[in-house]
This record gives C-alpha cells, structure tokens and sequence, in this order.
C-alpha cells in the first residue's frame, strides 16, 4: 500500500506538473484582458516535442547527450524524499532528507549548465553563466532556509519539520518560521523563472536565462528538459507548501479515503499558489542584471535573520 | 503559548521584514508601500490587542492608525515623491546590500538588548519596536535623499508606537491623538520642503547643502 502511495507521488509530479505553468500564463493572460491559450497547452507541447526529430550539435558530447535523462531522474527521485501526499514518511522516505532533495535540484541546474556550454552555441554559454551567478545568488539562501526551518524541528526531514509546525500555532507563527518562509518565497520566484529576475516566456536575447540554456536541444531531449522544468516548479511549490506554509491536508492515515482527500487539498493548494504567483508575477517589473543581488540579498538576510532569532534570546520568542 | 504571544511574534516578524525591505530597496514607490504595509500591520495588531486585552478604546486607536498612517501620510507622501525630479530610484552613499546588512545586525543588536530586558511576553512587541527604530534611525542617517529620510523618521514613530502598544495597551489612544498632529503636521511640512527643494534646486538630494557648511 505504501508503495502505491510513494508510486503515486511520482505519477502526481509527472501529470500536475506541466498544468502548473498551463494555469499561470492563463491567469496571467486573463488578467491582461488576452484570451489566452488553453491551460492544457504546455501538455500539448510536450506531446508536440515528443513527436518532432532529435538533433544533436555537431560537437555534442557524452555529457550533452546523458542531461536530459539525469535531469528527469533527479527530479523524480526528490519527489520520494519529499511529504507530497502523506503526513507520515513513506518506504524510501529516509533515504534523503532536505539537503538530499536541495542537492538532486542542484545537480540538475549544474549539469544542464555544463550541457549548455558543451552545446558551443553562444546563448547557451551565456544563458549558462547568468544561471551560475543566479546559483550563486541563491543556493546560501536555499540552505540557510533549510537550516532555519531544521533548527526549529531538531530534525532536517521534511516529514519531522512538518510535524512541528502542526504542534501548534506558537511554532506556525514563530518568527524563525515566518521569516524563512518569507524568505522561501522571494527564492522560489527566482527558481521557478518567475519576475523580477527572469521573464517567462520571453525570448529576446538579452533577457534570457532559462531558455538559452536550453537553446540547442530538440525534439525528445528538449521534451524532458522542459518536463524537468515543470517538475522542479511543482516541487519547490510543494516544499514551500507542504513543509513552511500550509502543511495540513494531507493523509495521515492509510485507506482510499484520507488519500483522496490528499490529493484533493494537493491540487487546490498547488492551484491556489499557481495563481497567487500570476497574481505577484503581473505586478512585477524585471530587475536590470546587476539589482538581482539586491533582491535577493534580502531574501539571504531574511534567512540569516530567521536563523539568528531562533537562536538569540533562548528561544523565548 | 498564549493567543497573544504568538500573534505578537507574527506581527514582530512582519514589521521587522518592512523595515528590513525599506532598507533594501532604492525605488520611493516600494520604500512607499513597504511603509503602508507596516503601519497596516500595526493597525491590526492593535485591533488584535483590543480583542484580548479588552480595552476597547484601542479599536479607535486601530482606526486612527489606519487612516491617518496607512492613508492620509502615504497619499501625501506618494504626491511628494510623484513631485521629485523626473527619477524613481535614489541617490545612494552606501549600496542597498550593505545597508540592509547593517539593518540585520541592529535587529540582532535589538534582540540582544531585548533578551535581557523584557519578559517571555513583552519580548516580541519590544523586539520589533527597537528593531523598527533603529532601522528608521538608520535610514535617516545614512540616505543622503530627503525623502528616505522622511521616511525613516515615520519609521521611527511607527515602532515606538508599536511599543506602546505591546507593553502598556491602557495608553495608545491618548498616544496616537498627540502624536497624529505631529505626524501630520511633520510630514506636511517636510513634504512642502521637500517640493520647495526639488523645485528649486532640481534635485531631492540634502548633499547639496554640505557646501553651505561654512
């Protein structure tokens, strides 16, 4: 039965994943008084790419070549480590904590990035070096997220943070807890191109970041990097929903029921911050190159902050 | 942990990450909202505090605070700000990161000085209260534009507010009545300042008197 269920996070990650961004630019759209293409259109598109011929560059390498299928790997496997339907750790659970699923995520970004440079196509180096200062940029964040929200749970697994800020409302709204999620949030706009540092959809050369990495890539292979990129979205939105923000709703015990529920209250939270992100992404303006550090140098103090306040005052806070 | 502690630490952390954002940011727009968020905040703090302490005078205070700090001193000041010089982002002597890597420091020096200070309870009204301050103080000091440093002065008075309000929940109406003639007398004169500046040096910059120093 727990195997079903850890089956059925990964089949939750692959299906939802592309209805994410479809339900985005759709809102995003209406909101510009457009029509808007069809939510479902990022499903067609991949099944258009599915279908088209791979071409590779002339001077692609084995590294270029294994990226597509590593990326999808690694965004699978962070789906076991992750709490997406069940409140209680399911088999492989344990086999990573939310280190292990901030590494995988990390290891995708690097590999795509070398796979980028390999290509020899000038936008793919460049896409592939403004991505790198982005990493730069974000990965303290992302880890001193992580440490704060651990320093809270004496634990570093998803399962056993998310358990502690259920205890009680005194540890939701601990200030440690409010500030890392604060500062989860302006990170997971920057990790899931969004405004105000990448401009989604966009492709003139000067502001591209995430499409020029992916310049080269055709047909199958640029199918399952764009997959990936849907995936890495409903991921982050998952950690940031399911661990900081509203980690209720989900099964707590076994039987069809509680898991229907789950994945329920999956599908409404995940829609629900879908549109609560076209809502912030229309209000945004795109920050020159050289304001990114500020943006998200606060969201690195935000962390910082939200570490130092666990720790400052014995806890009285 | 009592209903109050815990929606005096949300608040707490709040108050402290629009101070925090004023700090980081150049544009006069998001310094602007930063402030109307802030001062929203604390207008429902107060209604919250009124709900559990039972004084129920602080409901005016709520109101007051809402009205005349989250929309009579922003409305002036967005027509300042819409007055300055043809630019949305300011003249800057220390770059925003640094800035906002010293207002972090000071809400840790805040927390430090707190710690000893007050109870289990107070802690969380009169964390955010000095930490507001001191980034207010700080904006004032450190912006050479004149209009952060408007802004840095309300910042001030937002956090000693929200210190009266934490600690002695009996006072804030009387407080909030003398205080919102200063506020808005303050900010109307400085606001007419500021537009006598810009209009007549072009420019919203208080550099320019340094060479008046004899």
């Amino acid at each position: 039965m727990k195997v079903l269920w850890q089956a059925l996070q990964v089949v939750d990650l692959l299906l939802l994943a592309p209805l994410i961004s479809g339900v985005i630019a759709w809102v995003v759209a209406r909101i510009e008084s457009k029509q808007g293409v069809s939510a479902l259109q990022p499903y067609f598109d991949l099944v258009k790419l599915f279908g088209k011929e791979r071409l590779l560059p002339g001077r692609a390498g084995w590294l270029y070549l294994m990226t597509p299928p590593f990326v999808f790997t690694a965004m699978i496997s962070v789906a076991v480590l992750i709490p997406i339907l069940t409140t209680y750790p399911l088999p492989l659970g344990w086999m990573g904590d939310m280190l292990g699923g901030a590494f995988l995520l990390s290891l995708a970004g690097v590999l795509v990035q070398l796979a980028a440079f390999e290509s020899g196509n000038s936008y793919g180096g460049l896409g592939a070096s403004r991505a790198s200062v982005l990493t730069v940029l974000t990965e303290p964040t992302l880890i001193l997220v992580l440490v704060a929200v651990a320093l809270e749970a004496h634990s570093t697994y998803p399962y056993v943070v998310g358990a502690t800020i259920r205890s009680g409302i005194g540890a939701y709204l601990e200030p440690a807890h409010v500030l890392a999620t604060v500062a989860f949030f302006l990170l997971l706009l920057v990790d899931t191109g969004r405004l105000p540092v990448h401009n989604h959809g966009g492709h003139s050369e000067v502001a591209m970041i995430d499409e020029a990495r992916l310049v080269e890539y055709a047909g199958g292979d640029l199918a399952l990097l764009t997959w990936s990129g849907h995936m890495k979205q409903f991921l982050l939105y998952v950690i940031f929903l399911d661990v900081l923000l509203v980690p209720w709703g989900m099964a707590s015990g076994p039987g069809w029921v509680p898991f229907l529920v789950a994945e329920g209250s999956l599908v409404v939270k995940v829609l629900g911050l879908a549109v609560i992100v076209a809502l912030v992404e229309t209000a945004l303006a795109r920050l020159r190159f050289w304001r990114y550090s500020e943006y998200l140098g606060l969201a690195f103090l935000l962390a910082v902050l939200a570490v130092v306040t666990s720790q400052v005052g014995g806890g009285a806070i | 942990m009592s209903a109050t502690q815990a929606v005096s630490s949300l608040v707490a952390a709040s108050t402290i990450i629009t101070a925090l954002a004023v700090l980081g940011t150049r544009y006069f727009r998001s310094q602007l909202w930063a402030y109307v968020w802030q001062s929203t905040i604390l207008a429902a703090y107060t209604a919250v505090v009124a709900v559990l302490s039972g004084h129920t005078d602080l409901f005016w205070a709520a109101g007051v605070t809402l009205f005349v700090r989250g929309f009579l001193v922003p409305a002036i000041l967005l027509r300042v700000a819409r007055a300055l010089p043809g630019r949305r982002e300011e003249a800057l002597i220390m770059s925003t990161a640094s800035s906002l890597l010293i207002g972090v420091i000071l809400v840790v020096l805040a927390a430090l000085v707190v710690a000893g200070l007050a109870t289990a309870a107070e802690y969380p009204a009169l964390l955010a209260g000095l930490s507001v301050t001191l980034c207010g103080l700080f904006l004032t000091a450190s912006r050479p534009e004149a209009f952060p440093q408007l802004l840095g002065l309300l910042q001030i008075e937002n956090g000693l507010f929200l210190v009266t309000v934490g600690l002695t929940p009996g006072l804030p109406l009387i407080n909030e009545l003398v205080v919102l003639f200063d506020l808005v007398v303050l900010v109307v004169v400085i606001g007419v300042l500021i537009r006598l500046m810009t209009s007549r040096l072009a420019t919203g910059n208080t550099a320019v008197f340094d060479r008046l120093r004899g």
